[in-house]
């Protein structure tokens, strides 16, 4: 990163920290500590973040690779917690999923407790709560990498593919994922796995289109968004193009 | 011959696409009262250790659940890093289906979190919707914020603090600790709001199907206290 676009980024947070005066800005701090290496293993909590795109990816990536092999237990260490409220809140990524009780992001990426800035509803769909939830994240905390993780077996995605739709709020939830569902007809492959996918890119999408500061943040390399799907069996996440 | 090992056998016939989910879905549930008491058991849990146990995470626990999902309950909480239900509540893979946005909130024009809620109560007959705040709420902290400057915000974070609004509102000049009072006021609010909002809520909360409990989770002792 340039010296240039770390003060900007700097700059952009303390204007946002001060615009809501909420405690705690992570990108001042976190931008300087930690590498790939001590970002696996953290002792203490606020040790090893790292909001860098790069590397929280690939912290992701071997936190989710430790899932897959049974390796994983970041998440069952003792933390000391009034240390970790001393240096609040800096996640290394935001990662929108669904509320699928078996699609737990802290699981899935074997991250510590203090990482992840999660936003999860079914879909997962975008509207502007996840899109807000995100912009607090990005502007207020630093956090600069956002991945829109869909699954495997999506009760959501197949209702968009089913032939009724369901009654009350989920109803119009489901609306938001058919064009999804449409764009894959006559597609080869299995219906529901392409759909999960063709979700996962268009609600990604969604969020750069509805929301300014996202779509800026991503033109000016500030933000990555990642479209991956979880694999139910496996415990894989797999990144899409 | 236990109920894992029951659909190993039909998976291993190729029975499983018709039987698993069903044998899943036919399972008796636990009452309301029965899932309010194992979240209050594993939270105790994590109190009394300050970690988790990490039971019910690895691929075993995977294969059972791979086909359906039962959650015992539905959790409404906070995007917060700090604020992972299934750290707190010390669950595994399946237990708790989880929604989560900046400030738990409820508002009209989101529909998509009704609606996930609605998913896990309807669909898969969840007993149990926790609505769930949190101590140190940024977002919350911003509502009362803006309130206080009578400033708005850019962009889509001005619709979760416009959903906050009203309870920052309603709780201001209360005694005490003001950004605790408009985090809890906001939980009663959330409460208030999802049966008003969602007729398939209100149906299943008025029969007894569901029941809808607040909760606030405390950052610094790790435990959840149920209003």
């Amino acid at each position: 990163m340039s010296k240039k676009l770390q003060f900007s980024m700097i700059g952009l947070a303390l204007v946002a920290a001060t615009c809501f005066g909420v405690m705690g800005c992570g990108s001042s701090n976190s931008s300087i500590t930690g590498n790939a290496s001590a970002q696996t293993l953290p002792d203490k909590p606020g040790e090893g973040f790292n909001q860098d795109p790069t590397i929280a990816l690939a912290a992701l990536q071997a936190g989710n690779a430790r899932y897959v092999a049974g390796t994983n237990g970041l998440l069952n260490r003792s933390i000391d917690r009034p240390l970790f409220l001393n240096t609040s809140q800096a996640p290394e990524a935001i990662i929108v999923s669904c509320a699928d009780s078996r699609v737990a992001p802290e699981l899935a990426f074997d991250q510590p407790w203090g990482q992840l800035f999660v936003v999860r509803v079914a879909g997962p769909v975008t509207q502007t709560f996840n899109a807000g939830s995100i912009e607090f994240a990005t502007a207020v905390l630093g956090a600069r990498l956002i991945v829109v993780l869909g699954h495997e077996g999506c009760g959501a995605v197949n209702g968009a593919l089913g032939p009724a739709l369901p009654p009350g709020n989920l109803a119009n939830l489901v609306q938001l994922i058919i064009p999804a569902a449409q764009s894959i007809i006559g597609q080869p492959g299995d219906p529901q796995d392409n759909a999960v996918r063709a979700n996962v890119n268009l609600q990604a999408a969604q969020l750069r289109n509805i929301s300014v500061p996202i779509d800026d943040g991503v033109k000016a390399e500030r933000l990555v968004i990642k479209k991956a799907v979880y694999h139910l069996a496996s415990g894989e996440v797999e990144y899409l193009p | 011959m236990n109920r894992k090992e029951f659909l190993r056998i039909t998976a291993s016939l190729g029975l499983a696409s018709v039987l698993a989910p069903s044998a899943l879905a036919q399972e008796p549930g636990p009452t309301p009262a029965e899932a309010l008491k194992l979240l209050k058991e594993g939270n105790a849990r994590y109190v009394s250790a300050l970690k988790t146990n990490g039971t019910g995470r690895g691929a075993d626990r995977r294969a059972e659940v791979v086909k359906d999902q039962r959650p015992h309950a539905i959790i409404l909480s906070c995007s917060d890093s700090r604020v992972a239900p299934e750290v707190f509540f010390d669950s595994g893979i399946g237990e708790l289906f989880v929604v989560r946005v900046a400030g738990n909130i409820v508002s009209g024009s989101n529909y998509g979190i009704i609606g996930t809620c609605e998913y896990g109560a309807a669909v898969l007959q969840s007993p149990l919707l926790v609505v769930l705040g949190h101590e140190n709420c940024g977002a919350v902290k911003a509502a009362i914020d803006t309130i206080d400057r009578k400033t708005t915000l850019p962009g889509s974070i001005e619709d979760i603090v416009e959903a906050i609004r009203p309870a920052a509102e309603a709780s201001k000049g209360r005694p005490g600790d003001a950004l605790h009072n408009a985090m809890e006021e906001n939980v009663r609010h959330g409460m208030k709001r999802l049966p008003s909002m969602s007729t398939v809520l209100d149906e299943r909360l008025r029969s007894g199907k569901l029941m809808m409990v607040g909760g606030i989770y405390d950052l610094t002792s790790g435990q959840v206290k149920f209003l």
